[in-house]
């Protein structure tokens, strides 16, 4: 039985996007989060509306404004099992 | 089974208005901060000489005027800064109020304060112990905030809210719904005034000078608050048997902009059901939902006949929700 992977790259890059105004040119693997004024505060409301877009729980504990789009774009990717 | 019902509303905070440019002037913040981070533009502080129970009095003298009577069977407030850490301070309200004699204690649930009270409130209206209840938060909080903090300094004010519940039918406007509530005592440190309390008399030697001053883990509660006050409207919404698109108005314990703009995601209710009220007073605690109320009421953002989900989270942890029909109220 297969399991329906989402596009999880696509739906995190559309969050930043629409919800926190990033632009897409800086959606890098690379960008550290806070260069992209991507508080703590901020972090957790990612979070929470991709937990409501994937059904799943992102471990928010996690989450640092020094790491980079790569580091979040993995911890959501494992919360929705294509690890 | 008899409902509790509100049939009176009344606020009032104290006059001092501090602005974020104010609180910029002292310490080291600036008001692109604080509304950013918070959505708070300002807030009341009490001044000296004016304790949680004046505040709570001159809002329960407008609720009590709201409702159209003098006397009610008790006082119940909901308070985390009681005018003495011994006795409750509801008796001192009620001598205030004219109300000496009647039974009056305090509740202690931090932020979901007014809830915890409008629940115990409502079970002596259902077991016939009250005919009507006099339900008021009240808080001095920044007589708890280091002056030097610049997280919680920004984010805290002072006010006081209330409400008259009487006895009345299940299902009439005005009738509180099912209030859902609930603990969790693993999360203390989240929210707190370490020193103090019989754990802590004084702060031990050695100790932060902080810990006599309440601290927040600000993004922790974030995630909890949102995740807790969405949970417990939605079962609010269940015992009613309405939908969230049914809700009118979502009156979210006012801590943070952000934290109620999340909340109204997860529900995916549109941000114009939210009622804002943190904007012009911080987080008031206890007090903030009856201040929240009063003012939509006086402003007419509360419209008789609007379905209204009530939802907090705070120390504790703790959290709650409940749903009812708004009523006609006389304004005080």
């Amino acid at each position: 039985m297969s399991t329906f992977v989402p596009p999880t790259f696509e739906i995190l890059s559309q969050v930043l996007e629409e919800k926190f105004g990033v632009l897409r040119d800086d959606i890098k693997p690379d960008t550290v989060l806070e260069d992209i004024e991507l508080d703590s505060l901020a972090l957790i409301e990612v979070a929470l509306t991709l937990q409501k877009q994937l059904g799943v729980v992102i471990p928010t504990e996690d989450l640092n404004s020094s790491g980079t789009v790569s580091d979040l774009f993995d911890l959501v990717n494992t919360a929705a099992g294509n690890a | 089974m008899t409902a509790a019902v509100i049939s009176g509303i009344g606020a009032w905070l104290p006059p001092d208005v501090v602005g974020n440019d104010d609180l910029a002037a002292r310490m080291d913040t600036s008001d692109e901060w604080i509304r950013t981070r918070t959505g708070i533009r300002t807030r009341h502080f009490v001044s000296a000489g004016m304790p949680t129970s004046l505040l709570a009095a001159e809002a329960g003298a407008r609720a009590l005027l709201s409702a159209g009577t003098a006397d009610v069977d008790a006082v119940v407030l909901a308070t985390t800064t009681p005018d003495r850490p011994c006795p409750a301070t509801a008796p001192e309200v009620a001598r205030r109020l004219g109300l000496t004699g009647r039974p009056a204690f305090d509740v202690s649930a931090v932020c979901t304060g007014f809830l915890y009270a409008l629940t115990t409130a409502a079970g002596m209206i259902a077991s016939g112990a009250a005919e009507q209840v006099l339900v008021i938060g009240a808080e001095a909080f920044s007589t708890l905030i280091d002056p030097q903090d610049r997280s919680s300094g920004v984010v805290f004010g002072d006010g006081a809210g209330a409400v008259v519940l009487r006895a009345g039918e299940p299902g009439e406007p005005g009738a509180l719904g099912r209030i859902v509530l609930g603990s969790d005592g693993s999360l203390a440190d989240l929210i707190t005034v370490r020193a103090g309390g019989s754990e802590q008399p004084r702060p031990h030697p050695g100790a932060d000078p902080a810990d006599r001053y309440f601290s927040m883990r600000g993004r922790e509660v974030f995630g909890h608050a949102v995740a807790r006050m969405t949970e417990s409207a939605r079962a609010a919404l269940a015992h009613t048997g309405w939908q969230p698109d049914d809700v009118d108005r979502l009156v979210g314990h006012q801590a943070n902009l952000r934290i109620l703009h999340a909340v109204a995601e997860q529900l995916d209710l549109p941000v114009e059901r939210l009622v804002i009220h943190l904007d012009r007073v911080g987080n008031t605690a206890a007090a903030s939902i009856p201040l929240a109320l009063a003012h939509a009421h006086e402003t007419g953002d509360l419209t008789p006949g609007a379905r209204v989900v009530l939802a907090a989270f705070g120390g504790g942890a703790t959290w709650g929700a409940t749903a009812l029909t708004w009523p006609a109220l006389k304004s005080a």
